[in-house]
């Protein structure tokens, strides 16, 4: 028996070395401890053994069945590794080739700042309203203090339709009115609504539908002060926290007094380059509620002050993109829509407190 | 509007230079669109002497003139003028001189001959002069003077752009100094006292829309020219000089605001009449244009006939010629919106008529002929004269500082508004401030308030930030729906695009014809723009085309925006969504991606309305008729709850897509309606179900013209028979056609419940079920 177990060893550890796949050590441990292995079979005839070598040769195999086990583990995993290797090199791939990329959208450059400019006066407490496209000239012109023969409607050329009274919007100001009606003379009010406009303009920097938000706030103790908080907190909302507002005397028919509100350059910084000549940009319109506008509001003017704004969302767009071609937005030209990225300046006032 | 700088300084003479005057209209709400320097094209043209003449010895018509342009400096030029003898001093402009006409003056050859620049008549310096030929000088001024010393030397011309309220005001140089005056603090400029006018019987009836009216009969002789200063002022505002009492009108309104016209005395018959013209009555203008006037028009008449329109432009019949001696000169004040209406209706924008339409100073109408007389000088003299009506009294406005501090949230004190007003010409009488005539358009505080604002600053209101109650701002729910649904394409990977409200019937007339009526716009800036989209499906489908045209590259598309109708006498806005994709393989590229198919663009929108949580406001089935555009046999209706049809999935018939540079397009088309009536449903979160699953697949022959919707309610109806307590899902898991008449399907049922283990028997009884409910609808089985 001794002799056997000395050349099982010999023939486990000649076989393990020899064996050069993994089929072929499965096969050398078949011959050593499958069910009619050589070592199998050594431990079955340790029944015919006397009781006194029984324990002694049955250590010893058991022994060499822990050899066969490490040498069989480590060889099949250096013969895996390999075949794991030449396999993997098969399989190589010309890395450099493209793949499908992911098809996700956007929504409109538009629209996504139209978003933003409306989360801005959300978070400051104005409520979001939406009116008519096609609107009454009472709303668009008469209720905003804009008499038939008043020079201000030569200022934005209307879009006329077939239907008596009705006139394309040519601004979102008629919303004033509307939610002022609905407001039934309640302070404070503060709406904000946007929307489509529509002027007869057609040019690099304007078209004839473009897009607007209006804002309006009605309280008893309200003045000029607090129009200038809220200009200057939109200007460093949108376009970062070092924005400066200048505002100029200006003239609307639905507001006295009247401004015209420019931002420091938003590519200069205020110094004068190519875009805005003189270091200021001009942004939006706004002013004190004209008396007239809050009376057919339904609000007393000797109780209750208001200001309003206005702002073409177009001309954000393209002052935060840094482009000068109005049209680019309406020609829905995929290659152009997907070149919008995420607006150049971060949204949100990082600096300290206005006042 | 253009104004000179050393204009201004006729009426505040102690003005600072020209950037700060810039800066001041800033403040002043006057936007500066430009500032240039003026008169820099006449330094180069010098005063010369002419030494000798002599013929050229080419050319009958051309003399060869030596001049003396300085101490030792002479230079030769040749010249076609007869003007110009050895002594006279004449203008030189040497070679790099710039003319008024764009013209540069260079060193040029005449038959032979150079000529070192040139000889100038008044003309072609853009002056006006008695002689023709060149400008003999008649001054003492030494050779070698510049030109633009004579006239004064530089300028610098502001462009300004007046808003509609200070072109009341402002459009004058008088106008702009007074409000210069004020931010500078200078005394306000004096306006020349009313002329003393007669009693002669000129002018007979005046109607209600000429508050005040003067007539003037001069004597002139107007064969002369201005004097110099006052042609250079009209040339830096772009004014060309014409006739001395053109040019002093034209001075009188650009200085002080006052539009005047002037007739020819011989060829009107007095008295001057001002009325409102009959419906119908013609008058041929300045301009040459015959007008037929309307009862609203107010016109200057005679006895016979129309002489003008009052305000706005003369007539041809009573113009002054050059010869004309004897003129009369008409100074009024007009009602500014009566003048408007006439501008407009016969879109005539003549000086006068932006003067009066927008409102002018009534004080003027007096006191300008003053102005006339003493420009035109030893020109004029008057004859007779008449004026009508009286310049009202100062409006009055009653003072409350409260209410100019509350409305602009300021603390100034009364004195400093007070300043400010009285700085622009207001004066403070008792409780009242007294407005100045120029200023008519001040009526209430809050146009006082913008005066301090404007004079003051808005650079001194405080900064505040809506002091007061505060409330949380929401947005209404129509629009946080349609912003949910805009998003949710966006992700599911579809561009939102943004097309043009304006369309026309012949773009819209492939689709379904007028089930509604349009809206027509009464002046679209192009034909194809007549009328508002009744559907977006238009625009998106040139939107494809368009991009189509630039890159074969494949499309998904949608929007979500209003669309018009007329309803009787109004106008109707409903929300529509239009969807659009390209259902081929798209540009040429590695790895292939393979063809959308209109089951994807179906998916989509399931996905989508789900999404959104509208999957059980909307739902997929036949419909008993198609668009004429849709491929019939690819077309899916979408239902209201209410059994409406909202829309449609479908392809483009290929006929149809190629008008649009596709092969094939799929579309959907919903009328999204009132967003206010949806019933939204998310569905509830539940915990992750901890026993197995059983998996089952059942295989099905369907028969023409069964479809695979079909099965979806007789397998609900099975499995609520069988009604137990489990969780079924199933989907389709394979297809295949087995003939053109027959689809063979496999259905995979997974079946689950949330408290057991399922046993056979459980989930034997479903499927029995199924297959019983399916088998009494002619559904075979397959082995």
């Amino acid at each position: 028996m001794d002799e056997t177990i000395e050349g099982l060893l010999a023939a486990i550890e000649q076989g393990i070395e020899k064996a050069s796949t993994t089929a072929q050590l499965e096969e050398v441990r078949v011959a050593f401890i499958g069910r009619k292995g050589q070592l199998t079979r050594a431990m079955k005839d340790l029944s015919e053994l006397s009781p006194e070598e029984r324990p002694r040769q049955g250590k010893r195999l058991n022994q060499l069945r822990q050899v066969f086990d490490s040498l069989y583990e480590a060889r099949h995993r250096r013969l895996a590794a390999e075949e794991e290797d030449a396999q993997l090199a098969e399989e190589r791939l010309d890395m450099t080739l493209p793949g499908r990329s992911p098809l996700p959208a956007r929504l409109h450059p538009v629209t996504r700042v139209t978003r933003m400019l409306e989360e801005v006066f959300l978070r400051m407490g104005f409520s979001l309203a939406t009116g008519p496209e096609v609107e009454t000239v009472w709303y668009n012109f008469e209720a905003l203090n804009v008499a038939e023969d008043h020079p201000a409607r030569a200022m934005q050329d209307s879009f006329f339709v077939d239907l008596p009274g009705y006139v394309m919007r040519t601004q979102t100001s008629p919303m004033q009115i509307r939610a002022m009606e609905e407001a039934r003379g309640r302070v404070p009010l503060r709406i904000i609504s946007t929307g489509r406009v529509y002027r007869r303009d057609e040019d690099a920097t304007h078209i004839p539908m473009f897009t607007q938000l209006e804002a309006l706030a009605i309280d008893r103790h309200l003045g000029l002060a607090d129009l200038k908080g809220v200009l200057l907190t939109l200007a460093r909302e949108i376009f970062g926290a070092s924005t400066e507002i200048r505002l100029r005397p200006s003239y609307f028919p639905f507001t006295e007094p009247s401004l015209e509100v420019d931002i420091s350059c938003v590519v200069c910084g205020g110094k004068g380059c190519r875009t805005c000549k003189d270091g200021w940009l001009e942004i939006l319109g706004s002013g004190m509620v004209h008396p007239v506008v809050l009376r057919n509001g339904g609000y007393d003017p000797d109780q209750v002050n208001g200001f309003a704004l206005g702002l073409g969302i177009e001309r954000v767009v393209m002052l935060l993109y840094g482009f000068d071609d109005i049209r680019l937005l309406y020609q829905n030209d995929l290659g152009v829509l997907s070149g919008f990225g995420d607006p150049l300046a971060p949204m949100g006032s990082q600096g300290g407190p206005l006042l | 509007m253009k104004m000179s700088y050393r204009w201004l300084t006729r009426h505040l003479p102690q003005l600072p230079e020209p950037a700060q005057v810039a800066k001041a209209f800033v403040h002043l709400g006057i936007e500066v669109a430009a500032m240039d320097p003026w008169g820099l094209d006449y330094q180069p043209v010098q005063l010369a002497r002419v030494v000798e003449r002599r013929p050229h010895p080419e050319a009958d018509h051309l003399h060869l003139v030596e001049i003396e342009v300085g101490a030792d400096s002479r230079a030769s030029v040749v010249t076609g003028a007869q003007s110009g003898a050895p002594g006279d001093f004449v203008w030189y402009g040497p070679p790099g001189t710039r003319l008024p006409d764009g013209r540069v003056l260079a060193t040029a050859e005449f038959r032979g001959e150079a000529s070192a620049g040139m000889l100038l008549s008044a003309e072609e310096l853009g002056f006006s002069h008695p002689s023709d030929g060149l400008w003999v000088w008649a001054g003492s001024d030494p050779i070698g003077t510049s030109l633009l010393s004579v006239l004064g030397g530089a300028d610098t011309v502001f462009d300004l752009e007046l808003t509609p309220n200070l072109a009341a005001f402002d459009q004058s140089a008088i106008g702009l100094a007074r409000d210069l005056a004020a931010y500078f603090r200078m005394p306000q400029p004096q306006l020349p006292k009313a002329f003393g006018f007669g009693q002669d019987a000129l002018i007979g009836m005046v109607e209600g829309g000429a508050p005040l009216y003067s007539l003037i009969v001069l004597e002139v002789d107007n064969t002369g020219v201005s004097p110099l200063w006052l042609q250079t002022l009209l040339a830096a505002i772009g004014q060309r000089a014409i006739s001395p009492l053109v040019d002093v009108t034209n001075f009188v309104l650009w200085d002080l605001g006052q539009p005047l016209h002037v007739f020819d005395y011989d060829k009107v018959s007095l008295p001057i009449r001002v009325r409102n013209a009959e419906a119908g009555e013609v008058l041929v203008t300045l301009d040459g244009v015959e007008r037929r006037l309307s009862s609203d028009d107010l016109i200057i008449a005679d006895a016979d006939r129309a002489l003008a329109l009052a305000g706005v432009m003369g007539g041809q019949a009573s113009a002054v010629e050059a010869t004309t001696t004897r003129v009369i000169l008409e100074s009024a004040h007009f009602d500014a919106n009566q003048i408007y209406r006439t501008l407009r209706r016969h879109r005539i924008e003549s000086d006068a008529a932006l003067h009066f339409g927008k409102g002018t100073d009534a004080a003027l109408a007096f006191n300008a002929p003053t102005a006339v007389v003493e420009h035109l000088g030893s020109v004029a003299r008057a004859r007779a004269s008449q004026r009508v009506g009286e310049v009202p009294s100062a409006h009055k406005i009653a003072w409350d500082g409260d209410r100019i501090r509350r409305l602009l949230g300021v603390p100034w004190e009364d004195q400093i508004l007070l300043e400010n007003l009285e700085a622009l010409g207001f004066h403070r009488e008792a409780h009242w401030i007294l407005v100045p005539s120029y200023r008519p358009e001040v009526q209430a505080l809050h146009d006082l308030a913008e005066e301090v604002l404007r004079v003051y600053g808005v650079d001194r209101v405080p900064l505040k930030m809506l002091s007061g109650m505060v409330f949380p701002g929401h947005r209404s729910l129509a629009d946080e729906h349609w912003f949910r649904l805009k998003t949710a394409w966006a992700e599911a990977g579809y561009w939102e695009v943004i097309t043009s409200a304006f369309s026309a019937a012949s773009r819209e007339a492939w689709l379904d014809p007028d089930e509604v009526e349009a809206i027509a716009i009464v002046n679209p800036l192009r034909p194809e723009e007549h009328q508002l989209r009744r559907g977006l499906l238009t625009g998106m489908l040139e939107t494809v085309a368009a991009n189509r045209s630039r890159s074969d590259r494949g499309l998904r598309l949608y929007q979500v925006a209003p669309i018009f109708f007329r309803q009787e006498d109004r106008p109707v806005e409903a929300q529509q969504l239009v969807v659009v994709q390209t259902l081929e393989e798209a540009e040429v590229r590695w790895p292939k991606e393979p063809a959308a198919t209109i089951h994807d663009l179906k998916a989509a929108l399931q996905w989508v309305l789900a999404r959104v949580g509208l999957a059980e406001e909307f739902y997929l089935g036949p419909s008993p008729a198609w668009p004429g555009w849709a491929h019939p046999g690819r077309a899916i209706a979408i239902w209201d709850r209410q059994n409406r049809r909202r829309g449609i999935v479908a392809e483009l018939k290929p006929s149809v897509a190629r008008w649009f540079r596709s092969r094939r397009l799929g579309v959907v088309v919903l009328n999204l309606g009132d967003a206010q009536t949806w019933t939204f449903k998310t569905a509830a979160i539940q915990r992750p179900n901890r026993y197995p699953a059983a998996v089952r697949d059942l295989s099905l022959i369907l028969p023409e013209p069964m479809a695979y919707g079909d099965l979806r309610p007789w397998i609900e109806e099975a499995l609520r028979s069988v009604g137990a307590n489990l969780s079924v899902d199933y989907w389709l898991a394979d297809r295949y056609t087995t003939s053109a008449h027959e689809a063979s399907i496999t259905l995979r049922f997974v079946l689950q419940s949330s408290t057991s283990t399922l046993s056979d028997k459980d989930i034997v009884a479903v499927l029995a079920s199924v297959v019983t409910h399916l088998r009494q609808k002619d559904v075979k089985m397959r082995q």
